[in-house]
C-alpha cells in the first residue's frame, strides 16, 4: 500500500520544505562547506586599491609574503596568465559589450575597490593582517565618477578615445539582442507635448543603490587533477560553471554545448560527445539572498580557483561588507527626464522619457530603463532615449527589476505630477490610461490591472482621501496616501529537470536550478508532489548542484515559470514511463491495456481493466523509474516572436506619515496587490511581494551609496552607514493577488513574483509623501531633509 | 613583529566545554564557524551592522564579530544550533516556520537567537525607548512596536519583518522564557 495525494497541492499555503534547516543555521551557504576540508583549507584576503583611475607602478608584498602564516601572495606581476576564452553566446546577464574584468591580469586600474592582490594564508587571521602589509603604489591618471556632469558631454563618436556618453552599442545594433533599444519614437511625441492641454516635466534622480545579501559572497575552489570544484555564492551555477571552464580553458566543448543547446538533456550531451564526467562542477544548495548580485561570475570567484590550482589545495575566500560595494555590482546611479502631456480628459497624449545611466570604463552595462513605459500606459505619442555614462566605476549589475525599478519609478512620479496638474485622482488617471496592448501593439496575454486597483483602493481606503496635499494632519504627523501602478516583464527560458521514482515510494527532482530565498525548493516540490499525485514528503526536490539538468539563471522572476514547467513534463514523462511498464507486466491490474488509455488521478493509474497506484507499480519493478524533460523557448522570452506581450501588472498603495516638527517620514502601511498569473505557493508568494516592499521602501527612503568627489570612493561602505530597512522601520504590509493563469506563457500559468512589487513601491512611498507635505522628492532617496 | 602566540581558553559552547588554543586576534564569530564547525552562526558585516552573529554571551545577546574569542574564557556560548535542531526545534523556532518568517534563512539565526534573548529580556522588565515611561509592565507587553525595535539589530534583507514579528508574537504567547 502506497501513498498518495488526493487534494490539491499548487495554490495551497505551503511551509518550506526548508524551514527546519533554515531557522536552526543547518541550511550550508558557500562558505559553510569549510567543515568539509580541515587544516588543508587555506583562506584567501583580498588587496583593493583606493586609486580610482591609473596604472600600478609597483606592488609590494615583501613584508606581507614574510607574515606568520603566509602562503603565497598573488598579484598581476606572479599570477598565471589565464585564457578566459569567450563564450560562444554570452549570457544575457553579461553585457553585450566590453569585457569582465580578468583580476590580476592587468596593472590597469578602473575604479576605486578594484582587487590588485590576494593574499593566501594557513588561518583566516593571518592573511587578513597579511593583506594590510601588501603597499600598492598607482600611477594616478584624473577619474570621473560626477554622472550629473558627465551626462551633459557631447555624445560619443568614433573619433573619440576618451569616454563620453553613449548610445547601447549592441542594442543600436541590434535591439532584439538585449530588448534595450537605444531609441524609440511613436508617432510625433514632440508635436502633441507642446499642443497638449495638460504637461508635466520632471527631472528624477536615483542613487547608487547596492543589493547587500546578507550572505556575503564567498568561494571555496579545489582541483582534483584538472578538474575543478567549487562552492560559490550564486544564483546560476551552470553559468558559474560555464564561466569557470572557460576562464581556464578546460574542456570547453561539452561544457558549452551544454549552455548552447541550452539544455538539451545532460544525457545526449553526453552521448553525443562520450563525455562521462564534467570537469567543472559548482554546487550551492543555499545562496543566503543575492538580488541580482549572484547572476554573473565575479573575479573573486576566479582568484579563488586560480589560487587553488597554483597551490594545490583548497581555499576559500569570503567578501568583507566593504568589498560587497566594490565587487559584485550595484544598481546604477541614473538621470531621467521625464515629460508627460494628456489631454482635459487625462489621457495621455505625450510620453517623453530620457535616461542617462552610469556603466563601468571596461564594459556596457545595460538595464530595461524604459522598457516600462513603452508598456505601462496607452498613449499615441512616444519616445524613450536611453544613453549610457561610463565613469570610473565598478560594472553596475542587476538588482531587483533592474532598470524597471528606476525608469518605473520616474514615470510614476511623474503620473502622480500629472494627475496634479490635471486636478485629477492619481488613481483615476491610471485607470483611465490602462492599456491593452505595448506601444508597438502587441497585446497583453492576461491583465487584471483594473481588479487590481479596485482591491488596493479599497484595502487601504483610498475613497477617503482628498485629492490635496497636505490636508491630512494626526497631531504632530502630516499624513499621505499615495499609488503607483507596476509592471514587470513575464519571462521564461528552457529549463530542464529529472524524475525519479524509487520502490520505497519517494520521488527525488532535480534541476540545476538556486534559490535565494523566494522558496524555489518548496514551490518545486509543490509542483512534483502534485504531478505525481504523491503527497509532498514522498518528495525531495534537489538544485544547486551544476551536474544537474541544466536550469536558466533565478533572476528575472522567471525560475517558476522556467523551471516549474520542467518539473511537471519531468513527472509526467516518468509516469508515462511507468504507465508503460505497468501495461507491460502481467501482475499489474493494467497489464494489456493501450499506454494511452491509463490516466494519473490523485496518485492511482487508471485503466479500461482496474487501477493501482504509481509508485505501487514502481515499487513491483523494483528498479528506479528515471525520465527527464526540457522545455521553454532558447532565449528570453520578451526576445523570441510572440502573438502576445507577457507582463505581470500590479499597484502598490502607501500610506506614511511625516513629522511636521523634523521631516521624518515613515511609511505606516502598504498594500501591493499583483496579477502575476497562477500563484503557486500563496505563502511564499506572499513573503516575496513583503520583500519587494521591504526594499522599495528603502530605495525611496533611505538607500543609497555614496560616492566621495574626491576619492571616487563609496564613503559609507558599511551595514551602518549604508542604511537597509530594519526591522522597526518595515510598517504592516498587505500582500494581494488578483488575476488567473497565464496559459499562454506556460503550463503553470505562472508569471513570477519576486520583482515587481519592487517595482511600484518607491514611487507610491515618494507620491504618498507628497500628498502628505505637498513635497515632490525628485532625487531619492527622500530624506528628510528633503522634506522640511 | 614576532608572530602571536596563541592563547589557551575554555568557553563552554552550548553545555560543552571547549578547551581552545586561540589566535588571539581570532573572534568569537571566527572561532566557532572555523574552530568548531558551527556554521549556525553567521557573518553578514563582521562590523556589528547586520546581527546575523547574535549569540548568547552568558546568556545575554551579543554579536559574536565584535567578541574576541580568547576574551571568553570561562564563559558560555549559545549558538542557535544550542537552542533547537531540526528535529527538535525550540517554539520560536516553529514560529518562524509557521509565520514564514524568512527567505532565505541567512540572517535567520541571528534573529532567532535575538528573539530568544529579547524574550527573557522583555520577561525581566528591560525596557526598550519605546517604554517611554521606562515600566517594567510595557516592557513586557511586547506590542508590536516593542518587538520591532528590539529586533531592530537583525538585518533582514530579504525583508521578512513582518513574519518575524508574527513569530515573535505567537512564541511571547506561548513559551515561558528563561534564560538560556
Amino acid at each position: 500500500m502506497t501513498t498518495t495525494q488526493t487534494t490539491p497541492i499548487i495554490g495551497q499555503a505551503t511551509r518550506r520544505v526548508t524551514g527546519p534547516l533554515k531557522v536552526s543555521g543547518q541550511a550550508t551557504y558557500a562558505a559553510e562547506f569549510s567543515k568539509d576540508f580541515g587544516p588543508e583549507l587555506a583562506h584567501g584576503v583580498l588587496v583593493t586599491t583606493m586609486a580610482a583611475s591609473g596604472r600600478i607602478s609597483s606592488i609590494d608584498t615583501e613584508q606581507a609574503e614574510a607574515a606568520p602564516g603566509v602562503v603565497k601572495v598573488f598579484t598581476h606581476l606572479n599570477a598565471p596568465e589565464l585564457p578566459y576564452e569567450e563564450p560562444v553566446m554570452r549570457p544575457q546577464v553579461q553585457p553585450q559589450v566590453g569585457d569582465p574584468l580578468r583580476p590580476l591580469q592587468t596593472d590597469q586600474i578602473f575604479f576605486s575597490g578594484q582587487t590588485v592582490a590576494v593574499v593566501v594564508a594557513e588561518t583566516l587571521e593571518q592573511a587578513e593582517h597579511a593583506a594590510t602589509l601588501v603597499r600598492v603604489t598607482v600611477d594616478e591618471t584624473a577619474a570621473d565618477t560626477d554622472l550629473h556632469a558627465a551626462h551633459q558631454r557631447p555624445e560619443a563618436d568614433e573619433k573619440q578615445d576618451t569616454p563620453r556618453v553613449s548610445a547601447p552599442k549592441k542594442p543600436a545594433e541590434n535591439g532584439k539582442m538585449t530588448g534595450r533599444p537605444s531609441d524609440v519614437t511613436v508617432g510625433d511625441p514632440d508635436a502633441a507635448f507642446e499642443s497638449a492641454a495638460h504637461t508635466v516635466d520632471l527631472d528624477v534622480e536615483i542613487k547608487t543603490l547596492v543589493n547587500h545579501p546578507i550572505e556575503p559572497h564567498a568561494t571555496i575552489a579545489w582541483w582534483e587533477g584538472n578538474t575543478l570544484t567549487v562552492h560559490d555564492k550564486t544564483q546560476w551555477v551552470d553559468n558559474a560553471r560555464h564561466k569557470l571552464a572557460l576562464a581556464f580553458g578546460i574542456r570547453q566543448e561539452e561544457i558549452d554545448l551544454k549552455v548552447d543547446a541550452l539544455n538539451t538533456v545532460k544525457d545526449a550531451v553526453e552521448g553525443v560527445l562520450g563525455v562521462q564526467e564534467s570537469s567543472v562542477r559548482v554546487i550551492t544548495p543555499f545562496t543566503g539572498g543575492g538580488f541580482g548580485s549572484g547572476l554573473r561570475t565575479w573575479p573573486h570567484t576566479f582568484l579563488t580557483a586560480m589560487a587553488a590550482r597554483e597551490l594545490d589545495r583548497p581555499v576559500r575566500l569570503v567578501l568583507t561588507r566593504a568589498e560587497m560595494f566594490t565587487s559584485v555590482g550595484h544598481r546604477p546611479h541614473n538621470l531621467q527626464r521625464v515629460r508627460l502631456a494628456a489631454d482635459a480628459d487625462g489621457r495621455l497624449q505625450s510620453v517623453i522619457h530620457e535616461g542617462w545611466q552610469e556603466t563601468s570604463l571596461y564594459e556596457e552595462y545595460t538595464m530595461n530603463l524604459l522598457n516600462t513605459t513603452r508598456m505601462a500606459y496607452a498613449t499615441p505619442n512616444l519616445r524613450t532615449t536611453y544613453r549610457l555614462v561610463p565613469l570610473n566605476i565598478q560594472t553596475p549589475t542587476s538588482m531587483r527589476a533592474p532598470g524597471e525599478c528606476s525608469g518605473a519609478h520616474a514615470l510614476e512620479v511623474a503620473m502622480d505630477a500629472l494627475a496634479y496638474e490635471i486636478g485629477m485622482d492619481p488613481l483615476e488617471l491610471r485607470r483611465r490610461n490602462n492599456a491593452t496592448h505595448d506601444v508597438q501593439g502587441t497585446p497583453f496575454s492576461s491583465k487584471h490591472l483594473a481588479e487590481a486597483y479596485d482591491l488596493g483602493a479599497e484595502k487601504i481606503g483610498w475613497a477617503d482621501r482628498p485629492l490635496a496635499p497636505r490636508s491630512m494632519r494626526d497631531g504632530d504627523d502630516w499624513v499621505g496616501l499615495g499609488v503607483s501602478s507596476t509592471f514587470y516583464p513575464a519571462n521564461r527560458m528552457k529549463a530542464s529537470a529529472s524524475a525519479r521514482l524509487l520502490p520505497d515510494g519517494t520521488a527525488q527532482v532535480h534541476s540545476a536550478a538556486s534559490d535565494m530565498g523566494p522558496g524555489t525548493y518548496v514551490s518545486m516540490t509543490m509542483v512534483a508532489a502534485d504531478t505525481l499525485g504523491l503527497p509532498l514528503d514522498k518528495v525531495k526536490f534537489a538544485l544547486g548542484d551544476s551536474d544537474f539538468p541544466h536550469a536558466p539563471v533565478h533572476g528575472g522572476s522567471m525560475t517558476m515559470a522556467s523551471v516549474g514547467p520542467a518539473v511537471k513534463a519531468a513527472c509526467e514523462a516518468a509516469i508515462q514511463a511507468v504507465i508503460e511498464l505497468a501495461v507491460d507486466d502481467d501482475a499489474s491490474p493494467l497489464a494489456g491495456a493501450s499506454a494511452d488509455d491509463v490516466r494519473l488521478e490523485h496518485g492511482e493509474l487508471i485503466g479500461p481493466g482496474g487501477r493501482e497506484t504509481l509508485m505501487a507499480a514502481v515499487a513491483r519493478h523494483g528498479e528506479p523509474v528515471e525520465a527527464t524533460a526540457s522545455l521553454g523557448p532558447n532565449k528570453l522570452q520578451a526576445l523570441m516572436p510572440s502573438d502576445y506581450a507577457f507582463h505581470s501588472y500590479g499597484c502598490v498603495f502607501a500610506r506614511v506619515r511625516v513629522d511636521a516638527r523634523t521631516g521624518e517620514p515613515r511609511v505606516e502601511k502598504v498594500v501591493a496587490v499583483n496579477d502575476v498569473g497562477k500563484v503557486i505557493n500563496p505563502t511564499t508568494a506572499a513573503s516575496q511581494t513583503i520583500g519587494g516592499v521591504v526594499m522599495g521602501i528603502g530605495m525611496a527612503l533611505m538607500e543609497e551609496a555614496i560616492l566621495d568627489p574626491n576619492f571616487h570612493r563609496y564613503a559609507n561602505d558599511t551595514l551602518a552607514e549604508y542604511h537597509a530597512l530594519t526591522n522597526r522601520d518595515a510598517p504592516e504590509i498587505e500582500a494581494h493577488f488578483v488575476g488567473e493563469p497565464d496559459y499562454e506563457l506556460n503550463p503553470l500559468g505562472a508569471r513570477g513574483v519576486g520583482e515587481i512589487a519592487t517595482v511600484g513601491t518607491s514611487s507610491a512611498v515618494v507620491n504618498a509623501i507628497y500628498h502628505a507635505t505637498g513635497a515632490r522628492v525628485l532625487s531619492l532617496p527622500a530624506t528628510l531633509d528633503k522634506l522640511l | 613583529m614576532s608572530p602571536p602566540s596563541t592563547v589557551s581558553v575554555t568557553i563552554t559552547v552550548n553545555g560543552e566545554a571547549q578547551r581552545l588554543d586561540l589566535d588571539p586576534r581570532a573572534s568569537l564569530l571566527d572561532t566557532l564557524r572555523l574552530g568548531l564547525d558551527l556554521n549556525g552562526t553567521k557573518k553578514g558585516c563582521n562590523q556589528g551592522a547586520c546581527g546575523a552573529c547574535t549569540v548568547l554571551l552568558d546568556g545575554e545577546r551579543v554579536n559574536a564579530c565584535l567578541v574576541l574569542a580568547v576574551t571568553c574564557d570561562g564563559q558560555k556560548v549559545t549558538t542557535v544550533e544550542g537552542i533547537g535542531m531540526p528535529d527538535n526545534l525550540h517554539p520560536l523556532q516553529d514560529a518562524f516556520v509557521e509565520h514564514d518568517g524568512f527567505q532565505c534563512g541567512y540572517c535567520t539565526p541571528g534573529q532567532i537567537v535575538s528573539g530568544v534573548a529579547l524574550l527573557a529580556e522583555a520577561a525581566s522588565g528591560q525596557p526598550s525607548v519605546v517604554d517611554v515611561d521606562l515600566s517594567p509592565d510595557s516592557a513586557a507587553q511586547l506590542s508590536d512596536e516593542e518587538i520591532s525595535e528590539r529586533m531592530s539589530g537583525n538585518i533582514c534583507r530579504c525583508g521578512a519583518y513582518p513574519g518575524i514579528r508574527a513569530a515573535l508574537r505567537q512564541a511571547a504567547q506561548t513559551i515561558q522564557p528563561a534564560r538560556a
